[in-house]
């Protein structure tokens, strides 16, 4: 799809034009991750060494690798989609023969592979560096690592397209906008780990998309799952939440055309 | 050769009894709301051949967007019948979208970050035109507009002019068989007002596009169109040729006069004073009833002339009388003979 | 030329300010009115002053620090986010004790941007907590000082960022 990989890499180009933001991310990214290693690490003392179940080195693997993955997998959102909806500049794009999820699909890819590359390798290479991380053992861990960020940065574009898409019934979407942002922060691990969660909030948070998103992929990183079975069974957790949260997004934005069309809106 | 020769036979808009009325609530009293229908398009009706020019006038919230919108398939009629090169502009909007071609004055289509040429090679991939015709096209406007020496720049950082220039051949890429233009020439400046409309008229003679033109700038009209439409309140009040229309409306000319020193108002039969300024006065005339000769003549027997003009009517006042003469009772849209 | 500096601060803040953003601090209250309940706390008087002017003496240092971090806009377009990394990783450090930082992040999140002097250090006084740091009895009465100072510095590099803005003329 020509069109596809011209958005996509269009996107790539000019994210990678803000210098500036984008070392002050990376700087900022690193230092929560010591600070949070940090935190996580009192706490497991505390505890007598582990935590959840989880020791200390894992703990500050945990601490870089979501970091690193924030930007990449949208977790701090974007709105572009409905800044233009509110403008009505969004009129711009039904005169296009173009499918709207697939293009901002396309644009969310081009940023997130610049978000992954530029911000999300120097700070798990710091930490890799300052400590001693607990790595994938293996190329096959390592793809299905990849396969793993990959998906999760497709449930967060499907989450947010979602959310952008609510400015066509709420013109000033931000409330719902911070809300999502919120729920994600605590229920996709970033906060704390969900495995310091109580049980039944943990089972809860693996219901749900949001873990999809940060960590999961991070287990998966570091080797949480010993078998190749259960490897595949989280990566098809993943697969499934993005299938059914893009067919939502299908189905939302006929809602949303429809309305445009019939109300006017 | 414009690949729409098949549709030429066809008209390429029509539009039969077009309603769309909004439901729009009203406080009534502290808590509850009142529902009021507006019609914004009442019983619209109208047929664009092929290869027409045609200008879309009223005053805002005549109801000019909501046409163009129920033409274009972003609005659904409430009542009638609307077709646009044969399709039916709702259904099968997106099919429409690769046959029609928009500038919205105020908007823009292009992408702001990117050079401009990065936009037109964007939409090369938006309406998957053919490689060669693509290329053909882009060199063919940028020479006719003049892109070159912004073609580089971001869209962020060219002029209204430039980027308007810009916009239009954005529009125009894939060959569309009707292009509409919402108030194109707004904010530009005289320079390039004239090389929109030069390109405007060579696009519409050259390769039979069809354009839909609305316009509150009745230069625009008057240079490009040969059929003019003005709507009002949501109905067409008017429907034309534009000499036409001077020629139903536009009744008066009048004669300008620099008498040799100030005067009163001079009296001349068949005409009335409408203004004086010192030594100048403009005298109206009916021409249905006398000639500018006579009047002229009028003029010379009663004072000593320096210099004398004749002015046609304005488009602009006649247009301007026409939104705001009292409205036809019968509310049928009839307003042929009613404006003074 | 520097009160035109200041009125423009008090200008921008006072157009920025919505009852909303008031009520994100009714949450810290409870939580803080919660806290002082259960924990076991011996009220002499000097503890029960401490209370209000540390409440008070936080809100001066934080927005210190914002605004002094967020002067810099007015030498690099663009590197707000430069800022994040003291005002938010501030933000983030000082709710957890200081002992569990490494050295350089306590130096430079707790010191430097004395971050310390909101929660951290009336903290252990409050509480009488264990003082793992070897912090000094006296610098519980630091906190209005350190806000003072933090204020001043604020003051100054607005000030200078005012200047640097007004000369470009940009």
């Amino acid at each position: 799809m020509g069109l596809t990989w011209q958005v996509a890499r269009r996107s790539f180009r000019r994210w990678s034009t803000y210098r500036a933001a984008t070392v002050a991310g990376v700087v900022t990214n690193t230092v929560f991750g010591y600070l949070r290693a940090y935190v996580l690490v009192a706490v497991a003392v505390a505890g007598g060494g582990t935590v959840g179940g989880w020791d200390e080195p894992t703990l500050v693997t945990f601490s870089f690798m979501t970091q690193a993955l924030l930007t990449g997998t949208g977790a701090f959102g974007e709105t572009e989609l409905a800044e233009r909806v509110r403008s009505g500049d969004v009129v711009v794009d039904l005169y296009r023969p173009i499918d709207l999820q697939a293009w901002w699909l396309a644009s969310w890819t081009g940023r997130a592979g610049f978000a992954f590359l530029a911000r999300g390798i120097p700070p798990a290479l710091v930490g890799a560096v300052a400590f001693d991380l607990v790595m994938p053992t293996g190329p096959v861990m390592w793809l299905a690592f990849v396969v793993s960020v990959t998906l999760a940065s497709g449930v967060g574009f499907a989450l947010r397209f979602l959310t952008n898409l609510s400015a066509f019934w709420l013109l000033d979407n931000r409330g719902i906008d911070q809300l999502v942002t919120m729920t994600l922060l605590f229920f996709s691990g970033m906060l704390v780990p969900i495995v310091l969660f109580p049980g039944w909030l943990e089972a809860m948070a693996r219901a749900l998309p949001f873990a999809a998103m940060i960590q999961l992929p991070t287990e998966v990183f570091m080797g949480r799952y010993d078998t190749v079975g259960e490897v595949a069974g989280v990566l098809a957790v993943q697969a499934a939440w993005v299938a059914a949260l893009l067919a939502a997004g299908r189905l939302v934005l006929a809602a949303a055309t429809r309305k445009v069309v019939v109300q006017g809106g | 050769m414009p690949s729409q020769a098949s549709s030429q036979n066809r008209p390429v808009i029509v539009c039969d009894s077009l309603d769309r009325t909004f439901t729009v609530r009203h406080r009534a009293g502290l808590l509850r709301r009142r529902r009021v229908d507006v019609a914004a398009v009442a019983g619209v009706s109208f047929t664009v051949q092929a290869g027409e020019m045609v200008g879309y006038l009223g005053p805002n919230g005549a109801g000019k967007s909501t046409t163009i919108k129920m033409i274009t398939g972003i609005l659904t009629p409430t009542g009638g019948r609307v077709e646009t090169l044969g399709l039916e502009p709702i259904r099968r909007r997106t099919e429409l979208t690769r046959r029609l071609g928009v500038v919205f004055g105020q908007r823009t289509q292009l992408w702001w970050d990117l050079p401009l040429a990065d936009s037109f090679e964007l939409l090369h991939h938006v309406y998957r035109t053919d490689r060669r015709r693509h290329d053909a096209n882009v060199a063919t406007f940028v020479e006719l507009l003049n892109l070159g020496p912004f073609m580089a720049t971001p869209v962020r950082q060219l002029s209204l002019g430039q980027r308007m220039r810009g916009e239009l051949t954005a529009a125009l890429l894939h060959d569309p068989a009707l292009v509409v233009l919402d108030e194109p020439t707004i904010g530009l400046d005289v320079v390039s007002k004239h090389a929109v409309r030069d390109f405007l008229v060579e696009l519409n003679r050259d390769r039979g596009t069809t354009v839909l033109l609305t316009t509150h700038d009745l230069d625009d009209v008057e240079r490009l169109c040969q059929r003019m439409m003005i709507i009002d309140h949501g109905r067409v009040i008017h429907d034309g040729s534009v000499d036409g229309f001077k020629a139903t409306y536009g009744t008066h000319r009048r004669v300008v006069v620099d008498l040799a020193e100030p005067a009163a108002p001079l009296t001349v039969p068949g005409a009335s004073v409408e203004k004086v300024d010192g030594p100048r006065q403009w005298l109206s005339f009916d021409r249905r009833e006398t000639t500018a000769a006579a009047v002229v003549a009028g003029v010379v027997a009663v004072a000593a002339v320096h210099d004398l003009s004749i002015e046609e009517p304005d488009i602009e006042e006649l247009v301007h009388q026409v939104y705001t003469a009292p409205r036809d009772p019968a509310g049928d849209g009839d307003r042929s003979g009613t404006v003074p | 030329m520097a009160e035109a500096g200041l009125a423009a601060l008090v200008q921008l803040s006072a157009s920025e300010f919505a009852l909303r953003r008031l009520g994100r601090a009714i949450p810290g209250l409870a939580t803080l009115v919660v806290a002082l309940a259960a924990a076991d706390i011996s009220w002499t008087a000097d503890r029960i002053l401490l209370v209000p002017v540390t409440v008070l003496s936080g809100t001066v240092i934080f927005g210190s620090v914002w605004v002094a971090t967020a002067s810099i806009s007015f030498w690099v377009v663009g590197a707000r986010e430069v800022a994040n990394s003291f005002t938010y990783g501030g933000g983030f450090a000082h709710q957890y004790p200081l002992q569990v930082y490494a050295r350089w992040v306590r130096t430079l999140l707790g010191w430097i941007v004395p971050m310390a002097f909101v929660a951290y250090v009336p903290a252990v006084h409050l509480l009488d907590a264990p003082n793992p740091l070897g912090l000094p009895a006296w610098l519980a009465l630091a906190p209005p000082f350190v806000a003072l100072a933090t204020a001043t510095v604020a003051r100054i590099v607005w000030g200078a960022g005012i200047r640097a803005y007004q000369s470009t003329g940009s």
